[in-house]
């Protein structure tokens, strides 16, 4: 052990490639873990290569301290996180206890134990982002890692930086077969691998299940987006796309509910007609246990039930991007026969907004027909000249009679509390459904985006024959945010265009472009990388032909098509080789066909040698060259040593003879 | 560790077949090719075959060879009336013993010089034949071996010439080499004729080589690396010989081996560890140039010796 094996280029790329690979866990980590995780890959870049002698001779003393360093980091470890086990500290102790194998690191043994901790730690990442960008920037450090790899073995030095990062980069890009076959034929389970933490979610907006004056107009300035759907055929018109979400019941005279499930009696019952809409949703994480599908889904996917009053729920909150197919039909009839749950949706608090209900009884009185009255209320809406807007002065004391009678200004929340307390007041059972209206469709991969800003409240009325139906008194008040959607209907709003850009502007339109664009990216790469769960794989295995496949057949599969695969790859580098000597031969011949361009072509019986000796006497100019490139390949061709064949091969790549001058 | 130990002991011998070409050039002038031609085919553990015309120095170079490289030689000189026995000796009675004594012939010893060997009628000639091919003997059944090493160095006139017996093809494939030394050239022929006598001169030649040393490289030749690549080429050498229909019969397995171990001696004479094509054609000439012949039609389309028409055909894979 005189001299260390490993020389100060070999570690430094091994550094370099780990340092890397941690780097985006030091934001998460506790300040010193970093710290120390650089400071051990700089002592082991300077002290062997600065005090070799120290670093040898005192061996013994640097192992004990070491240790103790060692020994500490996992107590302070310990101490900070509170335990041993879980995500966080096995990333941290990863994370310092890679410095310290790389600062012991003194063998063959170690270099490699060191590289696939780096390769460990890149895939560390993913278990706190999955996004594309992090995907790239592991697949670089990956990169970088192999380069490492070739570095250390390289000790003929026979390639340049370059040409390693090149044969790096291509090695990762042979791998992409067998990376396809594992990613597709894998058998999936369902969820991750790891549990992803309850609090996670706390940050998310979305709508809730219940409004009052505001809580959606809030939303509006939020344009992070709620679920895309892919339709079988065509986009059906914007004015259809009624996204049906959490149903309310209950109200206090400003807080709209939902209510007791266990005061719903009614089974619900429902006939469709029409045409069905076949469509996928993927539906971003919520937190929540709802989907939302257009009105009305007629079958239910795996995994979800609907509610008496036909919400579409499933059973586990959705903590990741998940994906369902749905069917609906726009024409439906729901629940036409009388029910005692109908009584539930007349309550309204006593003494609370008696404007509203001196209205009510008005139109009752002369109206009668509750459809008609239905319909003198929405026409009344519309003669008002209602302002429909972000921002509604705040209400003072009752929020419906102020909005109906004095500000005549809101948000689709307004409307629809203020329309359903005018019915049930007027003796019509309704309720209000909140969801989403609208979305905005992506030209690119054609699929629609819907966003939070798209959320919307709307009512449903109860009429006889007729069951529930949906009325939406904002499509009276403004019936743009019904058929062109938000943005078009709030021309002055801040929502959804950066500071400084104007609707008309080329720049905008650009924008726009841009971000339909990074969204389809982010939807396919979602929708078949990371949303490629169970039920994906069995759609796709089945649209290859493979019906209800069950895992083992998955692994039968898997190995054969690696098996394929790899058995390919052999039979190419067998026949592309079938001598050791033979490609020697096949750059050589590249390196006379230079020479005959360059005026001095090569008999077909002429060794090498002499070859040599005549280049050299008629061309003074390429004799050292061709001295050089010779005895590369007569050592390789006839010495049968085999390591120069790279050397051979650059040297034969950068051979460009001049043509010869003529005088 | 094994290949720089063999590297240096190459070094060692490599320089001394320097000097011996060296001290063989002092005495024929000219002639370094043909020089170490002769050396290589004695460290291939060949029989050598120098044919020429008269005065042109067969015999002083066969002499030079003999006493370069450090060996006990006998001269014999053959004549159409020379017998078997003056070759091989014989058993004399002993009235003393009363028993045959054996007189060993000329034979015993390390390099014969069989001087204008095609004098002598074809029953003496094949008197050498097993000598030459087993390194051994058999007189009055009695087999005896030879000493190590055993070259027969032999000098033929050209076959035109009055009063000669062709050596048989049998015989001629018992050599492998046959080299011609041509006339010198002018500046060689003037300094021949400047100089002093070359009997005198010969007097004077020291041993370059022990023959301990001759045998370590007669064993390094087994040494050289031959790669696939040049065994490609041999064959491809050996089957145009026999499928090309220029030639009257193609070369044998024995030819073929003998041009590898050639080739090979020639490498290490050459100071390379490994067999190049130009050390194939280097020694082709000499190795096939009496074992293999132009069909008659040919002949005057080419301009050329069959070995070279040989080397020209095939192209070096």
């Amino acid at each position: 052990m005189s001299k260390h094996k490993l020389n100060i280029n070999k570690i430094m790329w091994l550094a370099i490639g780990v340092a890397l690979a941690s780097f985006p866990h030091w934001q998460r980590l506790p300040l010193w873990i970093p710290i120390s995780h650089i400071s051990l890959l700089a002592a082991r870049l300077y002290i062997p290569y600065q005090f070799p002698t120290l670093w040898s001779q005192r061996k013994g003393t640097i192992n004990i301290i070491r240790l103790i360093l060692m020994f500490s980091g996992v107590v302070a470890v310990y101490s900070s996180y509170g335990s041993l086990a879980g995500r966080d500290v096995g990333v941290a102790l990863l994370v310092l206890l890679a410095g310290f194998k790389i600062f012991e690191s003194d063998s063959k043994r170690d270099f490699y134990i060191s590289s696939y901790l780096g390769y460990f730690l890149v895939i560390t990442n993913f278990f706190y982002t999955q996004t594309i960008p992090t995907a790239s920037y592991m697949m670089f450090i990956i990169i970088i890692m192999t380069t490492g790899l070739i570095v250390f073995n390289d000790t003929e030095r026979q390639l340049t930086t370059f040409k390693r990062f090149k044969l790096s980069t291509t090695l990762i890009i042979q791998a992409i077969p067998l990376l396809l076959v594992l990613f597709i034929l894998f058998p999936r389970i369902n969820g991750p691998l790891w549990g992803i933490p309850k609090d996670a979610f706390t940050g998310i907006t979305g709508i809730d299940d219940e409004i009052s004056p505001g809580s959606i107009s809030n939303l509006a300035q939020s344009n992070s987006v709620a679920f895309r759907v892919t339709f079988e055929d065509e986009i059906p018109k914007k004015s259809k796309l009624y996204w049906r979400g959490p149903i309310l019941w209950q109200t206090d005279g400003l807080v709209w509910t939902t209510g007791e499930d266990k005061t719903l009696q009614e089974v619900s019952k429902i006939e469709f007609s029409g045409k069905p809409i076949r469509y996928d949703v993927t539906i971003e994480p919520s937190n929540k246990k709802w989907l939302f599908g257009l009105e009305m889904v007629s079958k239910l996917p795996d995994k979800t039930y609907f509610t008496p009053d036909f919400q579409l729920k499933t059973h586990k909150p959705i903590l990741n991007r998940q994906a369902f197919s749905l069917t609906s039909y726009s024409n439906y009839r729901l629940n036409n026969e009388k029910s005692p749950d109908l009584e539930r949706a007349l309550v309204l608090p006593e003494s609370y907004h008696p404007k509203t209900r001196e209205l009510a009884s008005k139109l009752r009185d002369e109206y009668k027909e509750p459809a008609l009255i239905v319909k003198a209320a929405l026409n009344w809406l519309k003669r008002e000249n209602f302002i429909y807007t972000l921002t509604p002065p705040t209400p003072t004391q009752d929020a419906i009679d102020e909005f109906l009678f004095d500000s005549k200004q809101g948000f689709c929340e307004h409307f629809a509390t203020a329309f359903a307390v005018l019915m049930r007041a007027a003796g019509i059972p309704t309720r209000i459904v909140i969801g989403y209206q609208g979305g905005e469709i992506n030209p690119l991969g054609n699929y629609l985006i819907v966003r939070q800003y798209d959320a919307h409240a709307w009512t449903e009325v109860w009429l006889e024959n007729r069951g529930w139906v949906r009325t939406d008194p904002t499509s009276i008040a403004s019936p743009i945010r019904v058929n062109e959607g938000i943005n078009n209907a709030m021309p002055d709003a801040l929502i959804n265009i950066p500071l400084g850009l104007d609707k008309n502007e080329t720049a905008y339109r650009l924008w726009k472009r841009m971000r339909n664009t990074v969204d389809m990216v982010n939807y396919q790469w979602s929708q078949w990388v990371l949303g490629y769960g169970p039920e994906r794989q069995k759609l796709f295995m089945k649209n290859i032909g493979f019906d209800s496949i069950n895992w083992k057949e998955l692994t039968l599969y898997l190995f054969i098509c690696l098996g394929i695969i790899v058995a390919a790859i052999t039979i190419y580098i067998f026949r592309k080789t079938p001598k050791t000597t033979e490609p020697a031969k096949k750059y050589y011949d590249i390196f006379c066909k230079k020479m005959a361009k360059a005026g001095v072509p090569r008999k077909s019986y002429e060794g090498p040698v002499d070859y040599a000796q005549r280049i050299s006497s008629t061309r003074q100019d390429l004799k050292d060259e061709a001295q050089y490139i010779t005895n590369l390949y007569i050592l390789i061709r006839y010495c049968s040593n085999n390591n120069k064949l790279l050397k051979l091969k650059a040297a034969i790549k950068s051979f460009t003879p001049p043509k010869i001058i003529s005088n | 560790m094994n290949m720089s130990e063999k590297s240096t002991v190459e070094t060692i011998n490599t320089l001394n077949i320097e000097n011996a070409v060296d001290a063989i050039s002092h005495i024929i002038l000219g002639k370094e090719k043909a020089i170490r031609l002769a050396l290589a085919c004695l460290i291939a553990k060949g029989h050598l075959l120098i044919e020429d015309t008269p005065g042109v120095g067969k015999t002083t170079l066969a002499h030079t060879l003999a006493k370069v490289l450090g060996l006990h030689y006998q001269r014999i000189q053959f004549t159409s009336d020379l017998l078997p026995a003056d070759i091989l000796g014989v058993s004399v009675y002993n009235r003393d013993t009363s028993k045959f004594d054996f007189h060993q012939g000329p034979v015993f010893t390390n390099v014969i010089l069989a001087d204008e060997i095609n004098r002598a009628t074809p029953r003496t000639q094949s008197a050498l034949l097993e000598a030459m091919a087993e390194y051994q003997v058999t007189i009055e059944s009695e087999t005896r071996d030879l000493p190590e090493p055993f070259f027969v160095i032999a000098t033929q006139n050209p076959t035109n010439q009055v009063g000669t017996f062709p050596l048989p093809e049998s015989q001629l494939d018992r050599f492998l080499m046959r080299i011609e030394l041509g006339y010198p050239d002018n500046s060689a022929e003037r300094e021949l004729l400047k100089g002093k006598n070359r009997k005198e001169l010969l007097d004077d030649v020291q041993a370059a080589l022990s023959a301990k040393e001759l045998i370590q490289l007669q064993k390094q030749v087994s040494n050289v690396h031959v790669s696939d690549a040049i065994l490609d080429y041999l064959q491809h050498l050996l089957g145009f010989s026999r499928t090309s229909g220029n030639y009257v019969s193609g070369l044998s397995p024995r030819a073929g081996i003998a041009i590898l171990n050639a080739a090979k001696a020639w490498a290490l004479i050459s100071s390379h560890q490994h067999v190049l094509p130009e050390d194939i054609q280097a020694v082709l000439p000499s190795v096939i140039g009496h074992r293999l012949q132009f069909i008659y039609e040919v002949t005057d389309k080419q301009a050329l010796q069959p070995a070279e028409h040989l080397i020209q055909s095939v192209p070096i894979p």
